[in-house]
């Protein structure tokens, strides 16, 4: 079983978040096949369905492409990766200084922690 | 694909003067969906299973399946797996993997050995040394392996332990087609409510609703199981 | 339909080969137990209890394998099995009905061995050619209309033992409808006696009811013939009805 799913929430969106995920690691790579629809439902062990639904988000993204009768793969476009990326990158720092900002810290804080774990790691 | 795979109109069912279990019930189900029927138990679920399977007659309303009304066709096309073991106690499992390929076209032995071996239940194992756990398990693997157009699953999770859940719930998926309806039928749901795409609560033998699944999730921002707890809170 | 009867002998012959295992045992044991004179009174009380015996377990068992694999847990299997009920009547029907002709030769083979073994026992042991010679001579009696009288007698019986098994089923079957909820067995008791008597007092008004006070053996063999017409008539009457209770009253909470 791959993820954990809460169930509070759409588990298409979770699959398709997961999804975007490998792509943005690298894990599938540009151009790369995914896995059929099938294979999907019993990797995350959800309804097929739910799985189509998620892949159509992320064809309407454009982060991937149906091939007729071959199957969906990983768009070539490294450019709109490479955005996704980002853009998911600064929903995690603003999630992050959210919290951060929570427990009272201020910016020059938030800095000095980063920059002291980031050298440490 | 989606064709109305069972119909139900106006179902009910009462027990004497007194008790109703099924009252007035709407319903189509289309094939190519795993459908969950959640209530909690006396809600009517299964009466509403027995009717479907030809079990329990007398009722109104007016039942179609695959456009026919329940007989020997419907049951041929129908793999039920009911709540209680329904094997000799004498029985091997062998034994009743013959009966299956003797007596349903569409069962497929390979298919059904290879579900067991995950089971770890052994082919010459006799049922009545069987777990309650296990004849449950052991009759899923055979209602499972037959190529049915409509499943009917009364809680098949029940008594399982939950390494054995993922299990069965891979099986399930595993055998999910376009061209088959699933229609299980239980009242734990956490586990299961991620393999439904449409659900039914069921209440007091009438139907609170019939929704996707994933809408509900993005209408209410609740899970099917807290759905569940509210809906049928007493 | 053969595989059916295959697997309702398969799913029963245990319970059976058991009873007919008791009763051979009996048979062959009391000679040695018991100082019994053949044809005595004594006797005769050990035939009777022997055949009743066989003959009431074996009615169980028939009347139990159907109540049990019909609406018990079992009856989840039998009853959404991809056939018509009335194929599914019809293999326990013959099933029942092998057991009933295996039993009658087992009745036969006991009551034979007691014979033969309590003879010895008496010091007058008799040997099986002395035993075929005089059925040797029996058989030649037999002249036609003998041989007629047999062979009605032998489709009666078999005519009659049909009715009598799904008159059972019927029974067990129409308690297992709406009207009736709790007592079952006791129910489906009194609706066969109670069916019983109402059938017998309408073949009487119809004029129906068979007086085989007769004299001559023509007379014996017509009368067998009403018989055999009249038992199969309601064989199939009770086989239609008990298919239709199943069919649309059935309630099934195993």
């Amino acid at each position: 079983m791959a993820i954990v799913f809460n169930s509070n929430i759409p588990i298409y969106l979770q699959v398709k978040e997961d999804i975007e995920m490998t792509i943005i690691t690298g894990l599938k790579k540009s151009g790369e096949k995914l896995d059929s629809v099938r294979d999907l439902a019993l990797y995350y062990g959800v309804n097929p369905n739910t799985i189509q639904r998620a892949l159509s988000e992320l064809e309407r993204s454009g982060l991937i492409f149906t091939q007729r009768a071959v199957g969906k793969y990983v768009t070539l476009d490294e450019e709109l990766v490479k955005e996704l990326k980002k853009r998911v990158s600064v929903e995690k720092v603003k999630e992050f200084i959210s919290r951060m900002v929570e427990l009272g810290n201020n910016q020059e804080e938030i800095i000095r922690l980063i920059n002291q774990e980031m050298g440490e790691l | 694909m989606s064709d109305n795979l069972i119909q139900i109109e106006n179902l009910s069912k009462s027990y004497g003067r007194s008790k109703v279990a099924l009252s007035n019930v709407n319903l189509t189900l289309s094939s190519g969906k795993i459908i969950g029927l959640l209530g909690p138990n006396g809600s009517g679920k299964t009466t509403l299973i027995k009717v479907l399977n030809g079990l329990l007659k007398d009722y109104i309303g007016k039942l179609s399946i695959d456009g026919n009304p329940v007989g020997a066709y419907t049951k041929s096309i129908i793999s039920y797996l009911p709540d209680e073991s329904y094997f000799a106690d004498w029985m091997k499992v062998n034994d009743a993997i013959g009966i299956f390929k003797d007596l349903y076209t569409d069962f497929d032995e390979v298919e059904a050995l290879k579900i067991l071996q995950r089971l770890n239940i052994s082919p010459e194992l006799k049922i009545k040394k069987m777990s309650k756990g296990m004849k449950e398990r052991f009759q899923l693997a055979l209602v499972m392996s037959r190529k049915a157009k409509i499943y009917i699953l009364d809680e098949p999770i029940g008594g399982v332990d939950p390494a054995a859940r993922e299990v069965i719930l891979d099986i399930i998926l595993n055998h999910y087609s376009e061209d088959s309806l699933v229609l299980i039928s239980t009242h734990l749901i956490s586990d299961i409510e991620k393999i439904f795409e449409e659900v039914i609560f069921l209440k007091n033998g009438a139907v609170e609703f019939h929704r996707n699944a994933e809408e509900l999730r993005e209408e209410t921002g609740k899970s099917m199981d807290e759905l569940f707890r509210e809906v049928f809170r007493c | 339909m053969l595989k059916l009867i295959k697997y309702e002998l398969i799913r029963s012959y245990r319970n059976y080969f058991m009873l007919f295992v008791v009763y051979l045992a009996v048979c062959v044991v009391v000679p040695f137990v018991a100082n019994i004179d053949l044809l005595s009174d004594l006797f005769f009380l050990v035939f009777i209890v022997l055949v009743v015996g066989l003959s009431f377990s074996i009615f169980i068992s028939i009347v139990m394998d159907f109540w049990k694999s019909m609406f018990s847990r079992e009856g989840y299997l039998t009853l959404t099995l991809p056939l018509s009920t009335a194929e599914v009547l019809l293999a326990k029907l013959i099933a029942a009905f092998i057991w009933v002709v295996v039993a009658s030769f087992v009745l036969l083979l006991g009551v034979f061995i007691l014979c033969m073994l309590l003879l010895h026992v008496m010091g007058e042991g008799v040997s099986l050619s002395e035993v075929f010679e005089a059925f040797g001579i029996v058989i030649k009696y037999i002249d036609g209309e003998t041989l007629l009288t047999i062979v009605l007698t032998i489709v009666a019986l078999v005519v009659s033992g049909f009715q009598s098994i799904i008159y059972l089923y019927t029974c067990m079957s129409a308690v297992h409808t709406k009207l009736v909820r709790n007592a079952r067995p006791l129910f489906a008791i009194i609706l066969y006696f109670l069916g019983s008597l109402a059938l017998s007092w309408i073949l009487g008004l119809l004029g129906l009811n068979i007086d085989y006070t007769v004299s001559t053996l023509s007379e014996f063999n017509s009368l067998y013939i009403m018989q055999i017409l009249i038992s199969g008539l309601l064989a199939v009457a009770f086989f239609f009805t008990t298919a239709y209770i199943i069919d649309n009253h059935i309630e099934l909470d195993a």
